[in-house]
């Protein structure tokens, strides 16, 4: 016997929503559902029951859920992305940094020169 | 509820179902006192209802295409009353695992009729209650066409 449940996902885990025995009124069902938006994913299992073995069987004929949906629109937006040359960088101004080593000779140059200024000032002032 | 030109969807399993979800909300399950057949008039006639509370399922309603079927109501009745070789019977004949499982199960499948004419039928059978788990009532809907000589269709593709 071949049965068809529609499994919706709710609160965080898959339940059985309905049983189908017809395959093509499971999936419509199952994509009316999916129009709702009501839940988050939908999915119908085929369930294939073997009276010889008494084991069942069980395989996903239709799967679908807005998060399917929003990862292949993420794959096809990077692909879309991936065939256009990526415009030119500018290249940005490099910003020079004086050397620690630098400032501390300008200094010394600095105080020096301004000493060296007083002096000669002060050698004018006393020789005039 | 809403119409359609979809030839599916014009099924009565699906548009029953349909009204089923409409009734349920976020509930479970609808209530029994939620269901109204003014609310659904072209299927209305094809639907049955059932106590399921005692030992054995009591007819509560029973849709006026089975009545002619049948030639009386059987409201009031439980559905061992109901000869096996009807479309109410037959239609009724997985009720077990819908309230074992308390979720609507349809299927679809063929039987003789007293007329000696094979009949290919599909229904559907929804639960009905306070979503407590329990089921004390059943919806389900019902209908079927006779299999002529020369058609070859062995299941019920397209019931009105």
């Amino acid at each position: 016997m071949i049965l068809f449940e529609i499994h919706i996902f709710r609160d965080q885990a898959w339940k059985v929503d309905s049983v189908f025995d017809d395959k093509e009124l499971a999936v419509y069902e199952a994509q009316r559902i999916e129009k709702t938006a009501r839940f988050s994913a939908v999915r119908v299992i085929e369930e294939i029951y073997d009276e010889t073995t008494q084991r069942t069987k069980t395989r996903t004929v239709y799967r679908s859920s807005k998060i399917d949906k929003e990862n292949l629109e993420s794959h096809r937006r990077r692909a879309q992305a991936a065939t256009f040359e990526p415009p030119p960088r500018r290249r940005a101004a490099k910003t020079k940094h004086a050397s620690p080593t630098l400032l501390v000779f300008n200094l010394i140059v600095v105080v020096l020169g301004g000493f060296t200024a007083l002096f000669l000032l002060r050698y004018l002032w006393e020789r005039g | 509820m809403t119409e359609t030109t979809n030839p599916r969807e014009r099924r009565l399993v699906l548009r029953l179902l349909g009204h089923w979800r409409e009734l349920t909300g976020d509930r479970a399950m609808p209530r029994a006192s939620d269901v109204d057949g003014a609310a659904i008039p072209e299927l209305w006639p094809y639907c049955f209802m059932l106590d399921v509370r005692g030992t054995e399922p009591v007819f509560t309603f029973v849709g006026s295409y089975h009545v002619e079927s049948l030639g009386h109501d059987p409201t009031g009745q439980p559905l061992s009353s109901i000869p096996s070789e009807t479309l109410l019977a037959q239609g009724l004949s997985y009720y077990p695992r819908v309230l074992a499982r308390a979720i609507p199960i349809t299927l679809g499948g063929q039987f003789v009729n007293r007329d000696g004419r094979t009949v290919l039928y599909r229904s559907i059978i929804m639960p009905l209650g306070e979503g407590d788990g329990r089921v004390p009532a059943l919806l389900g809907g019902a209908n079927c066409r006779e299999v002529a000589a020369d058609d070859s269709t062995t299941l019920p593709p397209s019931l009105p």
